[in-house]
């Protein structure tokens, strides 16, 4: 046996192009078939036209991508955009100062830190977004809180509108942005401040012409991995929103539940593939230019 | 002893320019931002495993200790159900994406080949594609080809996703192995079996711990694809909880969610202790 | 004398880079025998011919008289200490070196008797159950070598083990390294591209320059008698000339340098009058004198003195004697300078050495 399986070792040594064959199969065959494949499908339904009840028709149309004209979609579709940015800039701005600190912080204290903000990567997104149902509603923590103080009278409604789906996602993608900025500031050179600093340079210069365009690799990484979950968003928006926040994610899911329009679904998803594809495409042209410096 | 210190100069006492002050603790502003973006990050989950205890049924105020929520839990044959479907799922899904993974991270790491960019490229748009999308088009693609939505639909969609994953985390832990280990071992006498199994593997070992792990956490956890790709007969836990939340908030949910939230930290910290070794 | 080892014309190409060149030697048993040349010239690839790591594009390999260009590593007798270490992080000291006991079946008490042997050898004993991260550099050095030692391997390949330890520990291991070849008996094949390591060490030393063979010989031929300019160049400092054969008086060639300078070197039959030549001096083989003089030999120059060169037990000399034509010149502590000196910088001196002392280099 074990002759056995020492010639097959030596067998693929020899003919190295079977053996890549032999690895690089199965992968090849699962993700063609149930990936790539069924990103064709949804190509091509966002071309085809609706069935009356549902399912399709196969005669070419435009009409699901002229749809995003229709003032009801589009402002969902710029709801998305702009609530996914504000969700990025919220995230940079708080995340900024928690990955400085981290990243100065002693060795002691700098693990723990750092599994602090990973550990909610680990943990049920549904479960964690949940948890802000039990602060925001009407009985919630907070309202409990205002009421018993008299800060207000009666119940804020903080549930079910977009300040809640922004939190929300603020909260959710976070550590997606403290870490790429932890990374990149940690491999500051930092005896370039102390430069600045030698050279007169006050905090805030100091932050704007040294540390800030060092760390700037850091902060392209964390915007687009906040940026492309939150434009996507489907759980914060469905259990946070209401009605009047819809974002794409919903407007997705409703074309293949209730509303039964397939190719129209089909054709969002694409769209926010591409929007997805192009902040990639962003993200590696601008850090490949970063590393030229 | 001619030559006591006391015979020279003593030095003066007050500090050397060029030393700094000795630090003194001090809380700045820095500290406060980051003490409240953890407050931030943890005091929701901290308030739901808290009133996983509370023994109110409209858990709104705390009324006193009680484990009568995680008794109903497990009374609930539905939320056991979902949990059974949901570790068969995971502990499928890794199983088969950690051989397909691993096969390809090590192709990826010893072989050169036309189109290899082109196909990490494929390999890494599972990580980056909005998890909406995957799940909507493999619902699709099941239902053209009349393939039943159940068990099987969610682990294949599992395994397509955590295949990227598992790729991902090997391929680091091979990018870190040194060749010439390898090399070595066959230079004193082991052949290709046995430097695999002897060598290699052994170096590669804490690298595959941790993707199955996280492969494991990623398709326990998941909502989204599982939610499109589930059918009658199969619901995945998230799914369960998804729509009992969708019910309202009842203080079952909130138990296991702490149980679901409780089994992540028992896995992470596995996972540290693993990658430390 | 038995040969251990042979390349026969084995030439290895990667993609594009030729990094061995039609290479032939033959390593005799029992020897030092050791490959030098700058980095990129082909040493480590040469070691990975003959470890079995790499297959030749062309060419021939034997060890023991067989050919064994398609055998595996681990069928051949021989191991490699890497350059760096290449010590398996996962196994202690004694599994590191018990490795390759392991895979050749030996009995359990056998294997430890040996481990204990070759610790013990490179002085190591004690640390069996540290982990490599645990030691020190020219700790986990010892390591390597044990591991491969244990084995008695026909031939030992080397791949610069001193590279990574600072000065002094290298002085030290280079001693230790030469008696433990002569306690094992072992044939040792040492890969450097530290030239006086390889004087001192070696019994034979082949100098490789862009994967091809420049020279090959014992230490004392490729130092005093280096073949071709670059050997000339990386080995030790030389003054270089370049000129035109001009006379042949039966003992002596006269040889007119581009400068207009008539040298004298010793006679070979193969040149021809009107033939172009390149030569070598060493720079201690030169003389500093404030005057000419008579008795000191056929080849005198004078010249100005450019640079003073102080570096503890010798002092070096830039002389100019024109306008391009620099030469160095070495004087040892307490050696002809005290003649007349000290010399210093803007002096007028002559500058001498015996025909004998000139090397006719090959282009
Ligand atoms: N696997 C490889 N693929 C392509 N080129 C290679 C490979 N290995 C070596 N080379 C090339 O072959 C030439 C010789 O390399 P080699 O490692 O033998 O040099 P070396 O003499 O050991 O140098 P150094 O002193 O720096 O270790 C170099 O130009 C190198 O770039
Ligand atoms: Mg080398």
């Amino acid at each position: 046996m074990k002759r056995f399986r020492q010639q097959l070792f030596v067998f693929f040594n020899r003919h190295p192009s079977l053996s890549l064959l032999s690895l690089l199969g199965p992968s090849l065959f699962w993700m063609g078939i149930f990936f790539l494949v069924p990103l064709l499908i949804i190509l091509l339904y966002s071309f085809l036209q609706k069935g009356p009840y549902g399912g399709i028709i196969y005669q070419f149309t435009l009409e699901n991508y002229r749809r995003f004209l229709d003032p009801l979609y589009l402002t969902i579709l710029i709801r998305s955009f702009k609530l996914a940015v504000m969700t990025t800039v919220i995230c940079l701005v708080t995340g900024y100062p928690i990955a400085y600190r981290i990243a100065f912080a002693s060795k002691k204290w700098k693990n723990t830190l750092l599994v602090l903000i990973i550990l909610p990567f680990w943990t049920s997104f549904l479960i964690r977004t949940y948890a802000w149902i039990l602060l925001l509603r009407d009985t919630g923590l907070i309202n409990q809180l205002l009421l018993k103080f008299h800060i207000v009278r009666e119940p804020l409604k903080l549930l079910y509108t977009e300040g809640a789906v922004l939190v929300g996602m603020v909260y959710g993608f976070l550590p997606f942005m403290v870490l790429p900025l932890y990374a990149s500031i940690e491999k500051l050179d930092k005896t370039l401040l102390e430069a600045a600093e030698d050279l007169g340079a006050t905090p805030l210069w100091k932050f704007l012409r040294v540390t800030l365009p060092l760390t700037l690799p850091g902060v392209i990484a964390g915007s687009i991995l906040v940026f492309i979950p939150s434009v996507a968003a489907f759980v914060t928006p469905d259990l946070l929103g209401g009605a009047k926040t819809m974002m794409m994610g919903s407007l997705i899911q409703n074309q293949f539940g209730p509303a039964r329009d397939w190719p129209f679904g089909s054709a969002i998803s694409l769209v926010l593939m591409i929007l997805v594809l192009i902040s990639v495409f962003i993200y590696l042209r601008l850090t490949k230019e970063n590393k030229g410096i | 002893m001619k030559n006591t210190p006391s015979q020279y100069p003593s030095l003066p006492a007050f500090p050397h320019p060029c030393v700094p002050p000795s630090p003194r603790p001090h809380i700045s502003w820095l500290d406060w931002i980051t003490g409240l973006g953890y407050l931030f990050l943890y005091a929701p989950i901290l308030i739901l495993i808290v009133f996983s205890f509370n023994n109110s049924r409209f858990n709104v105020v705390w009324k006193g200790f009680t484990l009568d929520w995680y008794i109903k839990l497990f009374e609930d044959t539905k939320i056991l159900e979902a949990l059974k479907v949901s570790l068969i799922v995971a502990l499928a899904s890794t199983a088969i994406s950690l051989v397909i993974g691993t096969l390809t991270a090590w192709a990826m790491y010893r072989y050169s080949f036309k189109g290899k960019r082109i196909l990490e490229g494929v390999l890494y748009l599972p990580i980056i594609i909005p998890d909406i999308v995957m799940g909507i088009s493999l619902t699709l693609f099941f239902v053209l080809i009349k393939f039943q939505l159940g068990m099987a639909s969610i682990i294949i969609a599992h395994v397509a996703f955590n295949i990227s994953f598992v790729m991902v985390v090997v391929r680091a832990r091979l990018q870190g192995l040194d060749r010439t280990l390898e090399e070595a071992a066959m230079d004193l006498g082991a052949d290709e079996v046995t430097t695999f199994f002897k060598v290699t593997l052994p170096l590669l070992s804490p690298g595959l711990i941790a993707a199955a792990l996280l492969a494991f956490t990623l398709s326990f956890d998941d909502f989204v694809i599982s939610f499109f790709t589930a059918g009658v007969g199969a619901t995945p836990l998230p799914v369960q909880i998804y729509s009992m939340v969708k019910l309202g908030v009842s203080p079952v949910v909130n138990a296991i969610s702490t149980l679901v939230l409780i089994i992540s930290f028992i896995l992470v910290i596995l996972t540290e202790k693993l990658q430390r070794k | 004398m038995v040969i251990d080892v042979e390349l026969r014309n084995v030439t290895k190409r990667f993609d594009r880079t030729t990094a061995v060149d039609n290479l032939s030697l033959q390593v005799y048993r029992g020897e030092f025998f050791s490959l030098l040349g700058p980095s990129g010239c082909g040493k480590t690839t040469t070691l990975r011919l003959i470890a079995g790591f790499e297959i030749p594009t062309e060419g021939e390999i034997l060890i023991n008289n067989q050919i064994v260009n398609h055998k595996r590593p681990y069928e051949r007798n021989v191991n490699t200490v890497f350059q760096n270490y290449a010590l398996f992080p996962h196994l202690t000291v004694a599994e590191n070196i018990a490795f390759g006991l392991e895979r050749k079946k030996l009995p359990r008490t056998e294997i430890r008797q040996r481990v204990a042997e070759a610790l013990e050898l490179v002085q190591l004993t004690g640390l069996d159950h540290r982990y490599p991260k645990q030691l020190s550099g020219g700790q986990q050095q010892r390591v390597a070598l044990a591991r491969a030692i244990v084995l008695k391997p026909q031939v030992l390949l080397l791949d610069e083990p001193l590279g990574a330890l600072d000065l002094k520990l290298r002085k030290e291991m280079q001693l230790e390294l030469k008696n433990l070849q002569h306690q094992v008996g072992i044939t040792f094949i040492y890969v450097t591209h530290d030239q006086e390591e390889a004087l001192t060490m070696s019994d034979r030393i082949a100098v490789l320059n862009q994967g091809r063979l420049e020279q090959l010989g014992a230490p004392e031929e490729i130092y005093e008698y280096p073949k071709t300019r670059f050997v000339a160049d990386f080995i030790g400092i030389s003054n270089f000339f370049k000129g035109k054969i001009t006379g042949n008086t039966g003992q002596r060639l006269e040889v007119e340098t581009e400068d207009g300078l008539i040298v004298k070197l010793p006679k070979e039959d193969h040149l021809k009058i009107g033939e172009k030549v390149h030569f070598s001096v060493r720079p201690e083989k030169m003389w500093l004198m404030s005057e000419m003089s008579s008795k000191n030999g056929e080849n005198q120059f004078p010249g100005f003195i450019e640079r003073k060169i102080y570096t503890g037990n010798a002092t070096h000399f830039i002389v100019s004697l024109s306008y391009t034509q620099k030469v160095t010149v070495l004087l040892q502590k307490g050696d002809r300078e005290s003649k007349r000196g000290p010399w210093t910088v803007g002096d007028k001196v002559w500058i001498s050495w015996k025909p004998e002392d000139s090397v006719i280099l090959k282009d």
